[in-house]
């Protein structure tokens, strides 16, 4: 599929606080982004504060309350160890932000970095890595996934590691299509002519310009990390237990879908919130700075 | 556009033995012993070593790697280890289930969100709207495995109307609650991007009629914005569309529905490495197929779109 | 063996045989369901639970199962045995393969043999082995088994090396059922067998139907048809039981509670202990302080795992020989005391507590007990982290004694204490053989072996029985529980018995109502 040509961008690297002025004046406009913060914020501060919020202990069990009904002492009911639904779905945020954060930055550095080359040097290196770029995408991804993780064992790293290399040519796809267009412009030509090295051209002039897409096209694919992450927990390749995992909540909750509903209702909606969220931020990210980036694959 | 054709065909040739070579790798250098997935709880060290001999296990990688690339030339994909039939027979036999799957799911991305997209456009603003538009949000968002559960929980168990699992031997009854849960997704994003375009087109023909005062009908209107929705229809159902032939191993195993993601998921956890080969070879060529044929329809609907241009 | 997964049996209204289309209600096929499809179904090569049932519907062996779990006839009328090694069996003489042609004491020999050949590649020929001269014949010394004889078309005659008292329970093995070498492969590259079942159809990963076998004495008379589906997920079986599309359920053990103690239903559930144990496997190569694994032991509560986990029925284990089988014997357990668990470790060195990997494979039932289990070290001081496999890299590192314990549960493949104390726990059979715990005791051995040479079946019970008691007392595993299957009928269903092991099926009395 053709590539949207980038336009134009002068370099410039804004600070951070008049970036984040500029970030809440354009959502402001944006209703559906503003939803998509909230969600986002909540489930983060969800994560981060789960051992102040909730007074229970996410892995510690207590088979006399098992199944216990939602109630004012568990508001989404107990498991079926008598564990607190609701505090194993908030320490459960962290691990589903933290698999899809460190994944989703995993397939971002890789991506940028190998579009920057295949982009700046073109000929021989950009076709090697395109064809690469190719076989990734041509590749079954969930199912190489599940393949690693069914032999070496399930575990944070390798879902970090498999789920950033799926990831990845994506990304650098794009970066290479924003630095074709970039290298043509004249400044660029200009700093090449007065001397300047590959790699002073790559880092000082053509990485500041493809952050903003690189950025947009990070919130937009965290969602995506984040569903993979719980659909490889709900087939019991992701999280181990008794490590909270929204995704392994739901799988575990089937059995008990008539006896407790709650164990598997509760995580479902919570990852849709999550889910929800990061879309409607990663949409509004697209529409308030770049507007021509296509939805990113999933 | 034959000799565009032609040459991303070639192109496949390399992108298989990529694919094939990734595979291949990948199993022979993880941990677990196929022939342990063959003889049952109880087995002797013999058993084993004979097994082992009989699967060229035994034999240094390069061998193998030359042997299966040697089959592969062949068009050959070798046997199961678990079942011992060629694994070819094993894909086109479950292939027909996948496809089936994947068209129906096409069909309701495209029906459902083009007729949903149109019907918010034209009410564009109201609860309908937002609803419609929510809706199709939050569709996106919501995890296959738990959307499958949910539509057999309400039409299976509590409402009783549709038929839970299976294949059902071809009905459409046991075909619509898998592929509605499939399809989900992508009906969500043809419905965002019909909404748009007929959107975009309003406000185009409005000017116009400002400018010409004659009438907007509103079918002629529809069909303006459909034929512009198009090109992004087309990407996005395509894109879907190749990953749904992959196998929804999600949604094959909530609905057991005996199709290739089935399929190579047990392949995977009984070690079954021809099995595993065959079937993401199978998946990756059908994928880049899809794909072409995206492109290529691209250039009829579009002429503007060059093919060739850019990969 | 153990089966990868379990086999369910479910029964459902059915859509045809061959696929098309017939109006549930119509048809008075038994549907049934299987969690995993099986790969094999042709006797030489089945290995699991859910092969076996199928392919033990298919093919009759000289001997099979009655539902109660009890040896009886097959395609053999009847037997002596002669020195505790030789068996003589009379072949019955209205045995039929599906394709009509009588079962001679030939085929039994011819099938024999196709198990132990090299070329055929059977992972099971272990099953055989015992028979006079199976060795030579397999290492191509010689063209035939010396000790299998056919003096005649109806008589077959059996020597062993020596005298082993479970042979006659291996004969009803999948591995020893009878095929018909000289006709060629069906459409589904199966051979033809004498059982009361034919396999019909065979869609891989969808079902397998079976029509009766026109020839068999016992062949059904109120169901034209059986059919299993194949449905992985759990939830998806009670839907489908619970829209009426299958027969008969084995009810998960989450939902044990619900279909019991309803009025409605409660009637319908059929109850059956099982010939399986549920066990953690101690690596005793590394844990070889005996206060260790008791201590282990002493911090699981058993009892609540099976009240909360289990649907509170299931018998806690003592001994790793189910109930149901001679040589059972309840006996005071360890229990469960958390601080006598902290002393014990304490005193064995580890003031502080442990940590043990628990390794485990894909299964729903067992994720949920080796959850369980690290909640109740982890309170005693010993930190567990789980490690989940798929069967084969599963396999590999326990059978190689690489792991610290292990969550697995045996079922019985045929109804014999041996069955049990044998593999898991004789020095011989320490990794692949069985005893994957690396337990190695000489006394044990040696009454294990004197064990299966006592030709009285109390004697031998009994030998069992202390055999067991011994073997308790060193704390290999930590003992958890014998389950029990339960199993909940349609209303249209009749006559369905719960098989007390997966090879005990032949729907023989099962009636289905329109």
């Amino acid at each position: 599929m053709s590539a949207p040509a980038a336009s134009a961008r002068v370099p410039s690297r804004p600070l951070a606080v008049p970036a984040a002025l500029d970030f809440i004046r354009r959502l402001q406009a944006h209703r559906a982004g503003i939803v998509g913060v909230v969600l986002v914020l909540v489930v983060v501060m969800g994560g981060i504060f789960a051992p102040w919020i909730t007074p229970y202990h996410p892995t510690q069990i207590s088979m006399d309350d098992a199944l216990l009904p939602p109630g004012p002492s568990h508001p989404f009911g107990t498991d079926a160890f008598g564990r607190d639904v609701l505090c194993r779905v908030l320490y459960g945020a962290r691990f589903s932000l933290q698999v899809g954060v460190v994944s989703r930055l995993l397939a971002l550095f890789i991506g940028t970095f190998l579009g920057l080359i295949a982009g700046y040097f073109g000929g021989k290196t950009d076709q090697a890595v395109m064809r690469l770029a190719d076989v990734t995408l041509a590749y079954p991804g969930l199912l190489l996934l599940i393949a690693v993780m069914a032999a070496v064992g399930p575990s944070r790293t390798a879902l970090f590691v498999s789920l950033g290399i799926i990831g990845w040519a994506g990304v650098a796809r794009l970066v290479r299509a924003q630095v074709l267009s970039l290298k043509e412009r004249e400044f660029v030509t200009a700093i090449r002519s007065l001397g300047a090295t590959h790699a002073a051209i790559i880092a000082r002039h053509l990485l500041p310009n493809v952050v903003t897409p690189v950025l947009v096209i990070f919130s937009m694919g965290l969602g995506a990390s984040i569903m993979a992450e719980s659909s490889m927990s709900f087939l019991g390749l992701g999280a181990q237990p008794p490590q909270p995992s929204w995704g392994s909540m739901i799988s575990s909750g089937l059995d008990y879908l008539r006896v407790a509903p709650w164990l598997s209702l509760a995580p479902g909606l919570v990852i849709t919130a999550t889910v929800l969220g990061f879309n409607l931020l990663g949409d509004a990210l697209r529409d308030m700075y770049d507007p021509r980036l296509g939805r990113p694959r999933r | 556009m034959l000799a565009y054709t032609v040459r991303r065909l070639l192109l496949f040739i390399p992108l298989m033995l990529g694919v094939a070579t990734i595979t291949f790798l990948l199993l022979h250098v993880l941990p677990g012993d196929p022939v342990l997935s063959m003889v049952g709880e109880r087995y002797d060290a013999e058993t084993i070593a004979r097994l082992r001999t009989e699967m060229r296990l035994d034999a240094p990688l390069y061998e193998r790697y030359a042997d299966y690339l040697r089959d592969l030339a062949r068009l050959d994909l070798g046997r199961s280890y678990v079942t011992g039939k060629p694994v070819w027979d094993s894909i086109r036999e479950r292939f027909p289930q996948t496809l089936r799957l994947a068209l129906a799911a096409m069909a309701i991305a495209v029906l459902a969100g083009v007729t949903i997209g149109v019907l918010a456009a034209w009410k564009r603003g109201s609860p309908f709207d937002y609803l419609l538009v929510g809706g199709s949000v939050v569709g996106v968002s919501m995890p296959v495995f738990w959307l499958g559960v949910l539509l057999i929980y309400a039409f299976s168990m509590r409402l009783g109307v549709l038929p839970a699992s299976g294949y059902g031997g071809g009905r459409i009854a046991y075909l619509l609650l898998p592929a509605v849960t499939l399809a989900a997704a992508s009906t969500a994003y043809v419905a965002r991007i019909t909404r748009s375009s007929v959107l975009d087109e309003i406000n185009e023909t409005y000017v116009k009629v400002a400018r010409a005062k004659g009438a907007g009908e509103p079918r002629i209107l529809v069909r303006h914005a459909l034929r512009n929705a198009l090109l992004p229809i087309i990407t996005v159902v395509g894109v879907d569309f190749g990953s749904y032939l992959s196998g929804a191993v999600l949604t094959e195993s909530i609905f057991a529905w005996p199709g290739l993601g089935r399929f190579t998921l047990d392949a995977i956890l009984k070690r079954d490495l021809p099995a595993i080969q065959g079937a993401v070879l199978f998946m990756a060529i059908l994928f880049m197929l899809v794909n072409l044929a995206v492109d290529l329809l691209y250039a009829r609907v579009d002429p503007r779109v060059k093919l060739g241009r850019s990969s | 063996m153990i089966l990868a997964r379990r086999a369910i049996a479910g029964g459902l209204i059915a859509l045809a045989l061959a696929g098309c289309a017939r109006e549930p209600g119509t048809s008075s096929t038994l549907e049934l369901a299987l969690e995993t499809a099986p790969n094999r179904l042709d006797p030489a090569f089945v290995v699991d639970v859910a092969e076996g049932e199928i392919c033990a519907l298919a093919y009759d062996g000289l001997v099979g199962f009655a539902s109660d779990g009890s040896l009886a006839p097959g395609v053999a009328r009847d037997w002596t045995l002669e020195d505790g090694r030789r068996y003589v069996f009379h072949i019955d003489r209205r045995a039929r393969f599906s394709n009509g042609r009588p079962v001679a004491a030939s085929d039994v020999i011819a099938s024999f043999e196709r198990v132990l050949a090299p070329a055929t590649g059977s992972p099971r020929a272990w099953v055989l082995e015992r028979i006079r001269g199976s060795a030579a014949f397999a290492a191509g010394d010689a063209s035939g088994v010396a000790g299998l004889s056919a003096p005649d078309d109806s008589t077959l005659v059996i020597e062993l090396d020596e005298p082993f008292a479970p042979f006659l329970s291996m004969l009803g093995l999948p591995a020893a059922r009878i095929v018909d070498t000289r006709a060629p492969l069906d459409a589904n590259d199966l051979p033809a067998g004498a059982g009361p079942w034919v396999i019909s159809e065979w869609a891989r990963g969808d079902r397998i139907s079976l029509v009766p076998n026109p020839y068999h004495a016992r062949r059904a008379r109120g169901i034209d048809g059986v059919s299993y589906r194949i449905i992985p997920e759990a939830f998806t079986r009670v839907a489908e039981f619970e829209s009426g599309s299958i027969d008969v359920l084995e009810i998960p053990d989450a939902e044990v509670g619900r279909f019991r103690d309803d009025p409605r239903t409660a009637s319908r559930v059929m109850r059956r202990p099982e010939l399986r144990v549920f066990y953690v496997g101690l690596n005793n190569q590394r844990f070889t302080d005996a206060r260790v694994r008791r201590a282990l032991n002493l911090a699981v509560n058993v009892d609540q795992i099976i009240r909360v986990l289990a649907g509170g029925d299931a018998i806690a284990a003592h001994g790793s020989i189910p109930p149901g089988l001679a040589g059972y014997r309840e006996r005071p357990g360890a229990g469960y005391d958390r601080d006598e668990a902290r002393r014990l470790l304490a005193e064995a060195g580890y003031p502080d507590g442990l940590s043990i990997e628990i390794w485990q494979r894909e299964s729903t039932e067992g994720n949920r007990i080796a959850e369980a289990i690290q909640g109740y070290w982890e309170e005693a001081g010993v930190h567990a982290t789980l490690v989940r496999r798929e069967w084969s890299a599963f396999k590999q590192a326990v059978s190689a004694g690489k792991v610290d314990a292990f969550l697995l549960d045996w079922f019985g493949d045929y109804p014999d204490a041996e069955n049990f104390l044998f593999p898991l726990f004789h020095s011989s059979n320490q990794g692949g053989g069985g005893n994957r715990a690396f337990f190695s005791d000489p006394e044990v051995d040696r009454r294990i072996e004197a064990a299966s040479r006592i030709p009285d079946a109390d004697e031998r019970a009994h030998a069992y029985a202390e055999a067991d008691s011994l073997i308790y007392s060193h704390f290999p595993w930590v003992y958890l529980y014998f389950p029990t299957t339960l199993h909940i009928a349609s209303e249209r269903i009749r006559g369905y018995r719960l098989p007390a092991i997966y090879l005990g099926n032949d729907f023989s009395s099962v009636v289905k109502q329109p």
